[in-house]
């Protein structure tokens, strides 16, 4: 029998608000344990939340770019369970009429496209941190995190693969990003993705059981979290087992999945409409306001990058993985540097140079318009590509200019003819028997010439003319 | 606390005279249901909740209740969701329900950034702390919820 | 007539501060010796704040002498409920919970009080987190009715309403969740007035119901109930469902002209089985309208008989959900035996919380759970539109509604303390006001024969406490009689 796998992805997103979503507290939660926390975000007695419009805003934003439907009247709802971590043993959320709904995002897998429905998204409050490593049979409990705005991304039950996960994730954090929603960091948990998991006999069409798996650290973790399951629910299936609806974490280090929790009596969170907030309504005008301010996103702006630019498919992909990147490279160009070029040494060199260092290209010292005078100097062959490469090098270290580096170091390129003429001169007679070689019709000892000749100008030789002039000179 | 017996709302019209052991001359509930002219028929029904229920709700809200405190619930909660099934005599069909209290909609505070408590207050009234963390008995499932 | 310092109100205290005439000092010294003179007896208080009041009215003082215009309610001795959060003493909600709770901010309210140069006596009894009629929910005393120490002094804001009777303060701030304002008024023969929903901020007192609870002043006088909203009122921005409305002038509405004025009479609240001396009381203040050129009109209020079942649905839901994060992890009660963390949270709340408290998280968890919401909560929410449509409708024939406030005067204690449905039924004439967000008031109409207070409730439109206000104050200057003072005195 073959099975077909089910998947539904959820994605909690930290939304990039200076303060929190229902109090005036800052949102950095890498300051000292409980120093973030206000009378709100601790639950204190009398005190009450008021909405963050910028949560809204943004949330807004995250629902127009998924292709989601934005609510014109939606509510906050109170989500009732006990949890150390939950100031009020609620939590804020949305019920039944989410912000955002019915959206989709399209994926590409091995060249193929696919549509995700996006079931919902919306705004909820984050929880505080708990810690079990204190000792003395305590956790601790942090509340700065408490209280960050947090969106809930949902899709319906339509990724078919492990790797059709990945892209999604993929994809959403791209646009997130794109929005400048979200800094979508998964180890420090900004960005948290749940797997919903389940495979069935092809053809029938009720779902299986599913298995959640959450808490992984990464992407990959959860593509490859997702593989282990569908091959762990393939095995209990064909041996005659059951699949346990439960909850399962990923054990990076033996890359396996673990159980973590057995399903509960049914969860009964008893939601109602949160008395203490207003209903929320999105009217056109203010749609439109969020719309209009919406950015490029990132598959428009590859299809413009290949037209504009004339790039590759493949080369207006990489260049549009991260806004950044794309910014970057749209202001390279903006300073008159050749598209093309451009790109090869966005997505070639300078990004070699950042990934050794784990860097972003915001952290970058290389300002986009010295990249451009940098190839500039290429094409107006005062330098030649080697030489460009080694002067990258040392920009990137020392942010100087590529005029100053190729002045101070005297690589500007030789192009004087009769300085090469002189040094061609001087390895011919030095290497009569590489000479006799090339008479003999050994083309290949070209490169031999070549070298040496670069070698003897410390490579600044236009490369150009030592060619015509050795074969000029090897005619005599 | 003793119970209520809610056999009370039946037909108390027709049995106020025996009440009047209870309550002297003026039977308050009687007072209080007639001065409201509250329909009393169709309102009996018996046992309207369970032990099991009890402890189902007592589950969800982490309370702790002891065999009396259980038995004394069933009765009284019985009679009070009995008394709340009044409700059902009235059509409601097509009302919007009232989820707010007022009609004011998006109601919202700008993202400024104010000034959180001290660490000091902030754990003032922790049971129990170690100066930088509110302290638990540890937490064994690793649950809540995300 | 000279009244002693203690029986003046509110409003001739501020004017005789503002003059000059008096300190803010001596009137602060003058209601201390006063409440420890009777408050052995009334049990009112719970926190005296001795030496913060002396500090406050110093402070008032020290403005005057700089020459500093004073605020409207300069030198006003205040009591606190219990469940106002303040820096300053301990915030408990009469519970064992948070008898120890010092909160970290002060509630709006306090802090607009405070800003009007009022002094502060300290904090008075309630019912356990606003939850009762009678305040013998509380944990920590019994306040006793300055009428008859014998009875009840009604409740929730039972304290409030025995320290304002019995002269020993001018005013104290309440909530009224179901007539928690209203209701010990009446009982104790106060005025006591419930402000329509959003009108007074809600930041810092402690929830009990949030779609229902509003703050409230109870004081001796209609003028110093007027002169307190007009200081307490207005937007919040740390309350989300506090009204934008333009700056209220309540003070200036008392004009004592009624002219045109229209009262509503609900047929479903004057029936002939109404306790013929609570509706002998009633009938005589409206006598006073009528007689005086307001035009009685009937009107019908037909959902009034759900108005309790409706009632105790939403606020018993809204309370579980509210009363749910007294868990004690970052304050109030923890159990000294609870190892893991389910025992930290059943332990804490079944120890710390009273039956009352305890059946009303029972009854709000059970309408909400699974199964029974559309049945409960949801049917109670289309009811309570039913209701607030009742009454829009029946304003449209008036500008007031008058009614009992109670339906039976005060009672003896314990005498419905074992009857948890009886006590809830004795709120069927100010719950609905809640339930449309009206404003409310209970004005004193009379003594019966047992010697206690019978209370006029009049309900107003949505955000008219103007309109509310000269009703009740003209029934007050006119009603040919004074109330007197209770025996405690």
């Amino acid at each position: 029998m073959e099975y077909e796998v089910v998947i539904g992805m959820e994605v909690h997103v930290e939304i990039n608000s200076k303060s929190k979503v229902f109090c005036a507290c800052p949102t950095d939660f890498h300051a000292p344990p409980n120093t973030n926390v206000c009378p709100i975000c601790l639950g204190m007695p009398g005190a009450l939340p008021v909405l963050n419009r910028d949560m809204v805003d943004k949330s807004i934003a995250v629902g127009l770019a998924l292709n989601c439907t934005i609510s014109r009247w939606s509510k906050m709802d109170r989500k009732n369970y006990f949890y150390p971590d939950l100031a009020k043993n609620y939590q804020i959320s949305q019920y039944d009429l989410p912000l955002c709904h019915g959206g989709r995002l399209e994926i590409e897998v091995d060249g193929e496209d696919r549509t995700i429905g996006i079931t919902r998204a919306h705004i909820e409050e984050d929880t505080a941190r708990n810690t079990h490593t204190l000792g003395g049979g305590q956790s601790g409990v942090d509340f700065n995190r408490c209280g960050l705005p947090l969106l809930e991304i949902v899709t319906e039950p339509d990724i078919r693969s492990a790797k059709e996960a990945y892209a999604y994730l993929t994809s959403l954090k791209q646009i997130l990003q794109y929005l400048n929603v979200s800094d979508c960091n998964m180890e420090e948990g900004s960005l948290r993705a749940e797997a919903n998991i389940s495979i069935r006999p092809k053809g029938q069409v009720e779902f299986g059981v599913k298995t959640e798996v959450k808490n992984v650290a990464s992407f990959s973790g959860v593509q490859k979290a997702i593989e282990f399951e569908i091959i762990r629910h393939e095995k209990v299936l064909r041996s005659g087992g059951v699949i346990e609806q439960e909850t399962r974490g990923w054990d990076a280090v033996r890359g396996v999945t673990v159980s973590q929790r057995k399903k509960e009596s049914a969860h009964d969170y008893r939601y109602f409409p949160e008395p203490d907030l207003t209903p929320i309504v999105v009217d056109e005008a203010w749609e439109d306001r969020i719309r209009k301010q919406l950015p490029e996103l990132p598959g428009a702006r590859k299809s413009r990058f290949e037209t504009q630019y004339d790039l590759s498919a493949y080369d207006a992909h990489v260049l549009t993985l991260s806004r950044a990147v794309a910014d970057y490279y749209e202001a390279v160009v903006a300073a008159k540097a050749d598209p093309k070029k451009a790109a090869n040494w966005v997505m070639v060199e300078l990004q070699a140079l950042l990934s050794n260092d784990k860097m972003e290209i915001q952290e970058c010292k290389i300002q986009p318009d010295a990249l451009a005078s940098l190839l500039q100097m290429i094409d107006s062959a005062a330098i030649n590509g080697k030489i460009a490469k080694d002067v990258l090098v040392e920009m990137y270290a020392s942010g100087l200019a590529a005029a100053v580096i190729v002045e101070k170091k005297g690589l500007t390129q030789i192009s004087d003819e009769s300085v090469i003429e002189d040094a061609v001169r001087k390895i011919l007679v030095d290497s009569p028997e590489q000479v006799a070689q090339f008479k003999a019709g050994k083309e290949k000892v070209l490169g031999f010439f070549v070298g040496q000749i670069m070698k003897a100008t410390r490579g600044k030789a236009n490369p150009k003319l030592v060619n015509d002039i050795l074969r000029r000179e090897l005619k005599k | 606390m003793s119970s209520f017996s809610f056999s009370f709302f039946i037909d108390i019209t027709s049995i106020h005279w025996f009440l009047m052991p209870v309550f002297g001359q003026k039977p308050p509930v009687y007072v209080m249901l007639c001065a409201l002219r509250i329909p009393l028929s169709e309102r009996y029904i018996m046992s309207k909740i369970t032990e099991k229920d009890v402890s189902y709700v007592a589950a969800l809200a982490q309370l702790q209740l002891d065999d009396a405190a259980r038995t004394r619930l069933v009765k009284e909660m019985g009679d009070i969701l009995s008394y709340m099934d009044t409700l059902n005599a009235l059509d409601t069909e097509g009302v919007e329900p009232m989820m707010h209290a007022l009609e004011m909609t998006n109601v919202f505070r700008e993202d400024e950034v104010g000034t959180p408590l001290s660490h000091e207050e902030a754990l003032k009234n922790a049971p129990l702390d170690d100066g930088a963390y509110f302290l638990v008995p540890k937490i064994l499932d690793g649950g809540g919820k995300s | 007539m000279t009244k002693e310092l203690h029986w003046k109100s509110a409003r001739e205290i501020r004017d005789a501060v503002q003059s000059g005439a008096v300190s803010a000092t001596q009137i602060a010294q003058e209601h201390l010796t006063r409440i420890d003179a009777v408050d052995g007896r009334v049990d009112a208080f719970t926190q005296l704040w001795r030496d913060k009041a002396l500090e406050m009215a110093a402070a008032v003082d020290a403005k005057a002498a700089r020459g500093e215009t004073l605020g409207a309610l300069a030198g006003v001795p205040v009591g606190l409920k219990e469940l106002f959060c303040t820096r300053h003493g301990k915030t408990s909600c009469a519970s064992k919970m948070l008898e120890n709770f010092e909160s970290p901010y002060d509630a709006t309210v306090v802090k607009k009080l405070e800003e009007a140069d009022a002094v502060f006596l300290g904090k008075v009894n309630m019912d356990e987190f606003a939850m009762g009629s009678s305040t013998e929910n509380s944990a920590i005393k019994t306040t006793k009715n300055p009428w008859n120490l014998k009875c009840v002094p009604g409740g929730s804001s039972g304290g409030s309403a025995a320290a304002v009777t019995a002269g020993e303060c001018a005013l104290s701030l309440g909530s009224d969740t179901g007539g928690s304002i209203r209701q010990p008024a009446c009982l104790c023969g106060c005025v006591g007035i419930k402000p329509t929903y959003g009108r007074v901020s809600r930041y810092g007192l402690v929830a009990f119901a949030s779609s229902l609870d509003q703050v409230g002043p109870l004081t001796r006088t209609v003028e110093d109930a007027a002169l307190t909203l007009d200081v307490i009122c207005g937007k919040d921005v740390m309350d989300a469902t506090s009204a934008v409305l333009p700056k209220t002038d309540f003070m200036g509405a008392l004009t004592g002209d009624i002219s045109g004025l229209r009262v509503g009479l609900p047929r479903e609240y004057f029936t002939d089985a109404l306790n013929p001396e609570m509706r002998e009381k009633v009938e005589c203040a409206i006598d006073v309208y009528r007689a005086n050129g307001a035009e009685i009109v009937d009107v019908s209020l037909p959902c009034s008989d759900y108005a309790i079942a409706v009632y105790y649905i939403i606020c018993t839901a809204e309370a579980s959900a509210n009363l749910a994060r007294f868990d004690g992890v970052r304050y109030g009660f923890r159990h000294p035996d609870a190892k893991t963390v389910k025992d930290m949270y059943a332990l804490s709340k079944s120890d710390a919380f009273g039956p009352e408290v305890q059946r009303r998280i029972m009854l709000g968890t059970y309408v909400l759970s699974s199964g029974y919401y559309d049945a409960y909560y949801l049917k109670a929410q289309k009811v309570r539109a039913l209701i607030k449509k009742d009454f829009d409708a029946a304003f449209e024939k008036c500008d007031v509604i008058a009614s009992p406030t109670s339906p039976t005067a005060s009672f003896e204690f314990g005498s419905k303390s074992d009857n948890p449905l009886e006590m809830y039924l004795s709120d069927i004439y100010t719950i609905s006001v809640n339930l449309a967000t009206l404003p409310g008031i209970s004005v004193p109409c009379g003594l019966t024969d047992a010697g206690l207070p019978a209370g006029l409730q009049l309900i107003g439109r949505p955000f008219e406490e103007d309109t509310l206000l000269r009703a009740a104050h003209f029934y007050e200057q006119n009603r040919g009689f004074d109330m007197g003072r209770p025996p405690v005195a």
